[in-house]
C-alpha cells in the first residue's frame, strides 16, 4: 500500500469577517484581483465543477467541489491543467477553513496529494503564501499586492 | 534508546514595505511589543551578540527566549538561537537550542519574509489549532500581525493564551 503523501499547510490571520473573506474566495471576478489575474468559475454545490482560467482563457486549474459550508469550510478536488508534469500527478485536495477570532479571521489552507514528493504541492507551497498575503492586503488596505494582479 | 525526533517550521509572508522598515520591525522592541503579544525583542545586532525576547507583565512564566545572534546581515538576514522554557520531561529531550532564521527578499514594492525555525521537537508543534501556542500557531499570528502593522499602521489585537 502506498501511504505517501505531500501536504502543505498555511495559516494567516486577516482583519475582516468570515463573510467578506468567503466572498473574496468564491465570487467570480474577485480572484482576478489577487490570484495572478485568473478568473474563477464554479458551481458552488457538492459535486459542482470549478475551474480557473488565465486572462487569455487558458485553463489553469480545475476540479470538483467536495464540501462546502459557507462561510466556514470549502474542500475542492483540484487538478492542475497547464504544465504537463504537474498535470500528470492528477488530483490534489485543497481545504480552506475560516475561523473568526475577535476582529480577525484565521484562514487555514491545506493542500495535499496522495503522492510523495509531489511537484505540484511543492509549487503551491510557494504560491499560497504569495496569494494569501495578497488577499490579506486586499481585505485590510483595499489593494492587493502588485505581483498577484497580473498573469 | 532511539534518537529524538526533530522537526522544523517554515513560513513565508509577503509584505508591502521596504527591507529597511521590515528589518526595523523585526529587530526593535518598540515595534515588536505592538505586534508580538507584547513581547519586546532586544538584539545586539552582531554575530555573537546577545538576544532577548522579554515577555510582558503577567506573562513572565513564559520566560525570556534568550539566545545569541549567529548571523546578522542588516536588511537581509538574521539568525539567532532561541531558548524555550521547557517542562522537565521536554527539557530532557532537548538537544541544543532551536534556531530562527529570517531572510528578507525585496520583490518590487514588496518584501518576502521567509522564516525558518529549526532544531525543534515535536513538543514545539501544537496539534490543537484553536490556540496561539506552538510554533505552528504562534508564528503565523505574530507575522500576520506584523504585516498588518506595516501595511495599515495597526497591529492585530489578540492576546496570548499561553497558560502558566
Amino acid at each position: 500500500m502506498n501511504t505517501e503523501k505531500s501536504t502543505f499547510v498555511y495559516v494567516i490571520y486577516i482583519r475582516t469577517t468570515p463573510e467578506k473573506l468567503w466572498a473574496k474566495l468564491t465570487e467570480t471576478g474577485t480572484a482576478r484581483e489577487f490570484f495572478w489575474a485568473t478568473e474563477l468559475h464554479a458551481d458552488w454545490k457538492v459535486g459542482g465543477a470549478w475551474k480557473s482560467t488565465a486572462p487569455d482563457g487558458t485553463l489553469v486549474d480545475g476540479g470538483e467541489v467536495l464540501e462546502i459550508d459557507p462561510p466556514k469550510r470549502l474542500v475542492l478536488k483540484w487538478r492542475h491543467e497547464m504544465q504537463p508534469e504537474k498535470k500528470a500527478e492528477g488530483d490534489s485536495r485543497m481545504t480552506c477553513e475560516l475561523e473568526p477570532k475577535g476582529e480577525m479571521v484565521k484562514l487555514t489552507v491545506i493542500h495535499e496529494m496522495d503522492r510523495g514528493q509531489s511537484k505540484f504541492i511543492q509549487a503551491v507551497s510557494n504560491g499560497w503564501p504569495t496569494i494569501l498575503s495578497s488577499l490579506k492586503s486586499l481585505l485590510e488596505t483595499g489593494e492587493a499586492l502588485e505581483d498577484t494582479r497580473t498573469w | 534508546m532511539t534518537a529524538t525526533e526533530k522537526t522544523d517550521f517554515v513560513y513565508a509572508i509577503i509584505i508591502r514595505t521596504t527591507p529597511e522598515k521590515l528589518w526595523e520591525a523585526l529587530t526593535s522592541g518598540e515595534f515588536s511589543e505592538r505586534y508580538w503579544f507584547g513581547f519586546r525583542v532586544q538584539f545586539d545586532l552582531k554575530a555573537g551578540g546577545k538576544m532577548h525576547i522579554v515577555p510582558p507583565k503577567g506573562m513572565e512564566f513564559v520566560g525570556d527566549h534568550a539566545g545569541e545572534v549567529l548571523e546578522c546581515e542588516p536588511g537581509r538576514k538574521l539568525v539567532y538561537t532561541w531558548k524555550q522554557a521547557d517542562p522537565p520531561e521536554v527539557a530532557a529531550k532537548r538537544d541544543g537550542l532551536s534556531r530562527v532564521t529570517y531572510e528578507l527578499f525585496p520583490m518590487g514594492e514588496m518584501v518576502k519574509l521567509r522564516l525558518l525555525h529549526e532544531n525543534l521537537l515535536p513538543d514545539d508543534v501544537e496539534s490543537n489549532p484553536t490556540t496561539f501556542r506552538g510554533v505552528n500557531n504562534g508564528w503565523p499570528a505574530v507575522l500576520s500581525s506584523l504585516k498588518s502593522l506595516l501595511e495599515t499602521g495597526e497591529a492585530m489585537t489578540f492576546k496570548s493564551d499561553c497558560k502558566a
